[in-house]
């Protein structure tokens, strides 16, 4: 199990803008990570002190991130940006009003050089009431490679 | 991640097809002007025909020409259409019923929205798997391709990808000059195929949102977001040109690379 300076070393996110807590669970095909940073009064992802649900986009691309970090050890920090998604699907308005910790899962659907195209799905955890779904959806990560440049 | 492109369709003036625009990339003929003949698609039952707009008319035409080469079935590809400004007459007519009696047509309003193409096409086709409406402005291009090769690969299923551009009357060519029809459609496969022409690695890589265009390329084309794909195309042409960089943001490319 990571926990959020295992995860802060393994993406190019710093600061508050590392959002996970903690990794419990990850393999070839997916991660499953926990966040506690939603009911945090400086999150930077607060519009008009609320974090909306879409931040949760962000949280799991971040879980996406790690997991494309632990299955491949030895590559450099890559930086990478959410180039596409898809079926995304809010349950709720917003994120921080939730009381106990944000379930992340990421689940890998295509692996490639460029990125990876995942499935996700964020709940919300609590001890008496069980697991609530927030947000899901599909969404692909790509890592930016210089080589090319601008290309021909 | 590496995509298969089986099969290609270009409509725009003076290129009636694949061939045709195929020639004048790899400069066996030069470009020459001429007006588009009518775009009439087999496919769309003729009340629809007339119920469509150019637009549609357009998108399906270039996606015809695409699907008869190809021995993969149109209901067995999911779809992804792109334009930077769907249908600008329609648009037109709104704004003027809008400015004048408020009677706006409710065919004009059905027909006006961004998905109007992929639902045309979808009901002549019998296509029922999932269809993407995509608009990035004059980036139109690269996202499009971008989503279609990623439900390729994230679905398994062959994807149809058609970008198109219709003109804009004035006053709204002024702020969007799209001038002339231009339209591309490509089917992707996550796997070869017998057919495939091409293999193509997509990247995304820093960039500065600016296109090279081939000098061939009329002026009156260069805010037509499909025409940027010509590029991309280039790579399946041309044995001398193997990487295309199509603009997705002021910031970044979708770089298409031929294997």
């Amino acid at each position: 199990m990571l926990d959020r300076t295992a995860i802060a070393a393994r993406i190019p996110h710093a600061g508050r803008m590392c959002l996970l807590d903690r990794v419990l669970h990850w393999d070839e095909r997916g991660i499953r990570c926990t966040a506690v940073s939603h009911r945090d009064k400086d999150n930077p992802l607060l519009e008009a002190g609320r974090l909306p649900v879409w931040a949760g986009i962000e949280y799991a691309a971040q879980a996406a991130a790690v997991h494309g970090a632990l299955v491949r050890p030895q590559a450099t920090l890559r930086n990478g940006v959410l180039a596409a998604m898809r079926n995304v699907n809010a349950c709720c308005e917003r994120l921080d009003s939730i009381e106990g910790e944000l379930m992340f899962e990421a689940t890998l659907l295509h692996s490639d050089p460029a990125g990876g195209i995942y499935s996700f799905e964020a709940h919300a955890v609590d001890a008496l009431a069980g697991r609530k779904l927030l947000l899901s959806g599909q969404f692909t990560l790509m890592y930016l490679d210089a080589r090319h440049g601008k290309g021909k | 991640m590496r995509i298969f492109v089986e099969t290609v369709g270009v409509l725009a003036p003076g290129l009636q097809d694949w061939e045709s625009a195929r020639a004048v990339i790899v400069r066996e003929r030069p470009y020459v002007a001429a007006p588009m003949a009518a775009v009439a698609p087999a496919s769309l039952p003729s009340t629809e025909r007339r119920r469509s707009s150019p637009a549609v008319r357009l998108a399906i035409a270039v996606a015809e020409q695409a699907l008869q080469r190809t021995p993969l079935s149109p209901q067995d590809m999911a779809m992804v259409f792109s334009s930077f400004e769907a249908s600008g007459v329609i648009t037109h007519q709104l704004c003027e019923a809008l400015a004048g009696n408020r009677e706006v047509s409710p065919t004009q309003f059905h027909n006006s929205v961004h998905n109007a193409p992929s639902g045309y096409y979808s009901i002549a086709m019998n296509a029922k798997l999932a269809a993407s409406s995509v608009c990035r402005g004059k980036w139109s291009f690269a996202a499009g391709l971008l989503n279609a090769a990623v439900q390729a690969l994230a679905d398994k299923l062959p994807v149809l990808y058609v970008c198109y551009d219709s003109p804009l009357p004035a006053p709204l060519c002024d702020v969007m000059p799209v001038i002339e029809a231009t339209a591309i459609a490509l089917v992707l496969t996550p796997a070869p195929s017998p057919k495939s022409l091409a293999v193509w690695d997509i990247a995304l890589n820093p960039g500065d949102g600016e296109t090279a265009w081939p000098d061939w390329a009329p002026a009156a084309w260069h805010a037509n977001a499909c025409v940027r794909g010509l590029a991309a195309l280039a790579t399946i042409a041309d044995p001398a040109c193997r990487v295309a960089a199509l603009p997705f943001s002021p910031e970044l490319n979708v770089v298409v690379s031929r294997c």
